[in-house]
């Protein structure tokens, strides 16, 4: 492995143990309250040891009124993130935080004056895909020589290795290399992310995921939307769509999701000024200021999430670029349950690391992004594991009335509970049928009205993550990628 | 501890260089025009309560509120279910003022609020549907003061009942679609439909709006939409689903709500104290008035239209002329809006299952108005200023002030026949406007009658006798559905047991051993649950106890037993 025949500089650096020191613990050395390397701090141990013991103590106490509160507070807390969700969506609705790049503007940009881009591609066992980024990056309308395509490919991983060589072998592109991540824990995207961004030679940099497929233009549009920007934005965040949103049902949901979190949440969350949690691929970063900034969290298994609350702790703005990348969508549900699982355990994990400070973080951010850091980032993976409870509790009262339920809900909660109910899941189901107009995708109509199914998928996934957010912090769930493919070339067997 | 985030590098902006972007400039004149409606209709109100009119449904509507709140079972059930309820849920708030002010609740002064900022939000509305239109200022300015002072629209923002209420959301329904029309926003469908799921909780006729509403986008769209036939419907019918699905959500919530808490779908039609119910009741008294027959009956309908809008078929008529030649759509929205509306009541007139009343053909009165600015939007085009408070050179001009006016003047005349029809019972049209009206006017008519100027004066007195009497809490049993006057005078509300109590039935049962004192029924109300349980408690109590006294009012003689 030391003598990799496509860019031997690379590979002697690759051994360089300053990098990989850098990529795991530099973030931790350089501000250890940003990373996730530990789950609490001593101070919200404390914290929660106090909350368990108060409310274990009101139980003791009054059991009726330490559940009547709670419930009183879930009701207020799911009308907050409800409220919260459709603010969003009427400001996204306007339209005018999506930065829009004309293509003559795109192309207006002269070879000689672009810069130098450096392009990320983690990827881990999946041979199969590998050969598609390859097409897809050469399909990017951006000069050869000011590109610096990286493949990341963990140094123990002989089958993708192979592909990679060969399909870097195959292309006429003289700009793809491969870098090889030496074997160290954690084994997480972001510490792969961190290690390629080391030998970077970009001005900007960017990721993309092995399976994505990257509108052709969004490297130039990128280039002159952070030109336009100014040094106040640190990154623009190209849109996530997906390739295969007819597949099945499981992937016509998560098409609609996608399209409602880019086209109304994160244009939302700008034009409040609120943090925006960075999708895992497709943005777009100076990259001077992400090394500075000690890029990814190797520790946290939503790094990308992580790194945007960072940013805007640190007074950066991130803009929404409107370019879509198409992913693949996960079609499967094992496979769905594993994604969505580390990504609501990484949701806990950033909320939790950003309110190791919560002072500090409220003068930061400001009332409303501190808002959007509780409604949105903790609130989207909470309210997910809060739901089957409130499933049960509607479905019991409404098939027996038991008299149990009637005393959990005093007439004033009781009211304002079935009003959030009854016009929270219709709202969210209507704003999935907006969102499959806006995205011009009416025949996934019929997905968005069963959406309720998805919200049960969600909650699944959500009680694995707070599992294993107590028992298995940074353990990346790793998803399988290439199960669009016709059946013949098999499916990609994943041992995570 | 240092501070984390000291050692990464923080971005500090350059001072003055503050990312906030450019706040639009907000036009403050829909807030200029509903402040000034909101003055006149108030004032208009506090001068129909001053000389005592007050109609049963406005009064009633806020009845259905005050027992929510001050019953002795204040629940939000007792809102009632026969009637929709956003009329009666938008004056909650208002009625825990009622110590400082008992007219709010006395004659119902909180739904007088209601309808008057109802309607003056109606007014600021078709203002900005007629700039949409294209309607330059002053023309806009003159046609929103003839809509807004026509007799009609003063009397019935004025009175607190839900007219004004369903005006307005047919104005912002309007304007919603215009906006689509013109940008073919998503969001604008949104907003429509929203529109649409409230005007249901406001009034019935909302659901040949929602139809006619969602049949109009979904053709627009598959008529509009580039792409091959299957795409343009698929399209099309997220479209109707995106504008239709808040109008299906409360009407489907409203009928599951009645059925969990009163046992039926839809108690509007189907309870004793429904619509179909009080229609047949009233049958031999509308169909006097009406006609009887297709014939008769469009006929009486024609009339009706006539006097709230003596040139509308005119204005249609050039409208849809000239829509078909300019090729321009938009004037199908207040056609379809206010059109649909006012055919549903026609419809249901003809089907005998309606009053007829004259106020329910009242959305004639803004399609004419809107009629009149899309013509004028599209003869003059080049006037419309597109920002408010822009000055157009043009102003001034020959030729486009004559036909302005023209125009100005065909809605100007209903003023006067309005007013003519409002006052003289003897035509018929305004059949429950007229005779008040008229007396209130001409108190030396023949067809006057000075009893009609004292709304609910007996109720007063008999609120009075009972208040007098103090016979305690859960004492008067009373079906509010008509003692609601009474209860609303009483100085103690809690001394009746009234039918949105928990105990009711069974106090009703029994009402000697369940502690009822007093008992009060109204002649000829066979819907009372009262008399409906004792069928001649009327006319000898029933055995349950012995005549007290007795008030005589123009609805019909109250009378009040002493439980035995």
């Amino acid at each position: 492995m030391s003598n990799d025949p496509v860019d031997p500089a690379v590979t002697r650096h690759a051994l360089d143990l300053e990098w990989l020191d850098r990529s795991i613990a530099g973030l931790r050395q350089a501000a250890p309250e940003m990373s996730a390397h530990r789950v609490l701090s001593q101070g919200q141990q404390i914290v929660v040891v106090a909350l368990v013991l108060l409310v274990v103590g009101a139980a003791i106490l009054d059991l009726i009124l330490a559940l009547q509160i709670l419930v009183a507070v879930a009701t207020l807390w799911y009308a907050a993130t409800l409220v919260y969700r459709l603010v969003l969506v009427r400001r996204g609705l306007r339209g005018k935080e999506l930065i829009r790049i004309s293509d003559a503007d795109a192309l207006a940009v002269r070879a000689s004056e672009l810069p130098i881009y450096s392009v990320l591609i983690p990827a881990y066992r999946e041979p199969d895909v590998i050969a598609k980024i390859i097409d897809s990056v050469s399909a990017l309308d951006y000069p050869a020589d000011k590109l610096d395509v990286r493949l990341l490919l963990e140094a123990d991983d002989a089958e993708t290795i192979a592909a990679a060589r060969a399909g870097v072998a195959a292309t006429i592109s003289p700009s793809i290399s491969i870098v090889l991540v030496p074997p160290a824990d954690p084994r997480t995207k972001p510490k792969a992310c961190n290690f390629g961004l080391q030998s970077a030679t970009g001005d900007l940099v960017t990721i993309f995921d092995a399976e994505d497929r990257p509108e052709p233009l969004q490297l130039r549009r990128a280039v002159v939307a952070l030109d336009r920007l100014g040094d106040g934005y640190a990154c623009v965040q190209a849109r996530l769509g997906y390739f295969n949103a007819t597949q099945n049902l499981i992937t016509r949901w998560f098409t609609i999701e996608y399209g409602t979190w880019f086209r109304f949440m994160l244009p939302g969350l700008v034009s409040l000024g609120a943090p925006i949690p960075l999708g895992g691929t497709s943005n777009h970063f100076r990259t001077g200021l992400l090394r500075a900034l000690e890029a990814w969290d190797p520790y946290n298994v939503t790094e990308d999430a992580d790194l945007g609350i960072r940013l805007a702790r640190l007074g950066y703005s991130v803009g929404v670029l409107d370019s879509i990348t198409e992913e693949e969508a996960n079609s499967d549900f094992v496979n769905w349950i594993k994604q969505r699982s580390r990504w609501y355990k990484g949701y806990f994990q950033t909320w939790l690391v950003h309110m190791r400070r919560p002072v500090a973080v409220h003068r930061e951010l400001g009332w409303r992004g501190a808002l959007g850091l509780h409604l949105f980032v903790l609130g989207t993976p909470l309210t997910a594991l809060m739901n089957p409870v409130f499933w049960a509790l509607a479905i019991a009262w409404y098939l027996k009335e038991p008299e149990g339920v009637a005393l959990l809900f005093p007439p004033a909660v009781y009211y304002f509970a079935l009003a959030c109910f009854m016009i929270g899941n219709a709202a969210v189901i209507y704003v999935n049928l907006l969102t499959t107009r806006v995205i011009n995708k009416p025949t996934l109509l019929g997905a968005a009205l069963l959406v309720p199914g998805y919200w049960v998928m969600m909650s699944v996934a959500a009680v694995k993550a707070a599992y294993q957010l107590v028992f298995n912090p940074s353990y990346w769930e790793k998803t399988s990628h290439g199960l669009d493919l016709a059946p013949s070339s098999g499916l990609v067997v994943v041992k995570a | 501890m240092r501070n984390a985030s000291m050692t990464l590098p923080r971005h500090v902006p350059e001072p003055g260089t503050s990312s906030g972007g450019g706040r639009r400039p907000r036009t403050r004149e829909p807030l200029l025009l509903f402040g000034a409606a909101a003055a006149v209709y108030l004032l208009a109100g506090a001068v129909m309560i001053h000389f005592n009119i007050v109609f049963n449904d406005g009064l009633s509507r806020v009845g259905n509120a005050y027992y929510v709140l001050f019953s002795r079972d204040p629940h939000l059930g007792a809102i009632g279910f026969v009637w929709n309820p956003l009329p009666s849920l938008s004056v909650l708030p208002l009625l825990p003022l009622k110590s400082l002010f008992p007219a709010l609740v006395t004659h119902g002064a909180a739904g007088v609020i209601q309808s008057a900022l109802s309607m003056a939000g109606a007014v600021a509305v078709l203002s900005s549907c007629l700039r949409k239109l294209g309607v330059r200022r002053k023309p806009r300015w003159i046609l929103v003061a003839l809509f807004g002072l026509q007799p009609m629209i003063v009397f019935y923002a004025g009175i607190g009942m839900s007219e004004a209420m369903l005006l307005l959301f047919l104005m912002l329904t309007t304007s919603a679609l215009i906006s689509w029309m013109q940008h073919r926003e998503p969001g604008q469908l949104v907003a429509a439909g929203i529109v649409l799921g409230l005007a249901y909780l406001a009034r019935y006729e909302a659901g040949a709006l929602a139809v006619a509403v969602t049949a109009l986008v979904a053709a627009v769209t598959v008529l509009s939409a580039s792409g091959r036939p299957a795409d343009r419907l698929s399209l099309a019918f997220n479209d109707a689903v995106l504008v239709a699905a808040p109008f299906l959500f409360t009407f489907f919530l409203w009928a599951g709500v009645a059925k969990v808490l009163i046992g039926m779908w839809f108690p509007q039609f189907s309870s004793q104290y429904g619509n179909s119910e009080q229609v047949s009741k009233g049958a031999e008294g509308i169909q006097g008035a009406t006609g009887t027959g297709l014939l008769e009956v469009s006929g009486y309908l024609a009339r009706q239209s006539l006097a709230l809008a003596p040139l509308l078929a005119v204005l249609l008529l050039v409208t849809v002329v000239l829509m078909i030649r300019r090729r321009n759509p938009l004037p199908l929205v207040p056609i379809v809006v206010c059109g649909s509306v006012s055919a549903f009541s026609g419809l249901v007139l003809l089907m005998g299952a309606s009053f007829g009343w004259f106020r329910f053909q009242i959305a004639v009165i803004p399609l004419t108005v809107l009629l009149a600015g899309a013509l004028i939007g599209m003869l003059f085009p080049q006037t419309a200023d597109r920002k408010v408070g822009s000055i157009d050179p043009r102003d001034g001009r020959g030729a486009p002030i004559v036909a302005t006016g023209a125009v100005l003047l065909a809605v100007a005349l209903a003023i006067p026949v309005q007013a003519r029809v409002m006052v003289d019972p003897t035509l018929n049209i305004a059949r429950e406007e007229a005779p008040t009206l008229g007396s209130l006017f001409y108190p030396d008519r023949p067809t006057s009658d000075p009893r009609l100027l004292q709304t609910f004066g007996a109720e007063q007195k008999i609120a009075a006798w009972i208040d007098r009497e103090d016979p305690g809490e859960g004492t008067v049993l009373a079906d509010s559905a008509y003692a609601y006057p009474i209860i609303m005078n009483s100085a103690e509300p809690q001394q009746f047991v009234i039918t949105s109590d928990y105990d009711f039935q069974s106090r009703l049962e029994d009402p000697h051993e369940q502690g009822i004192e007093y008992i009060l029924v109204q002649a000829d109300r066979s819907a009372d649950a009262v008399q409906i349980r004792w069928p001649t408690i009327f006319a000898d109590g029933a055995g349950l106890g012995n005549l007290v006294t007795s008030w005589d009012t123009p609805q019909g003689e109250w009378r009040l037993y002493a439980v035995d």
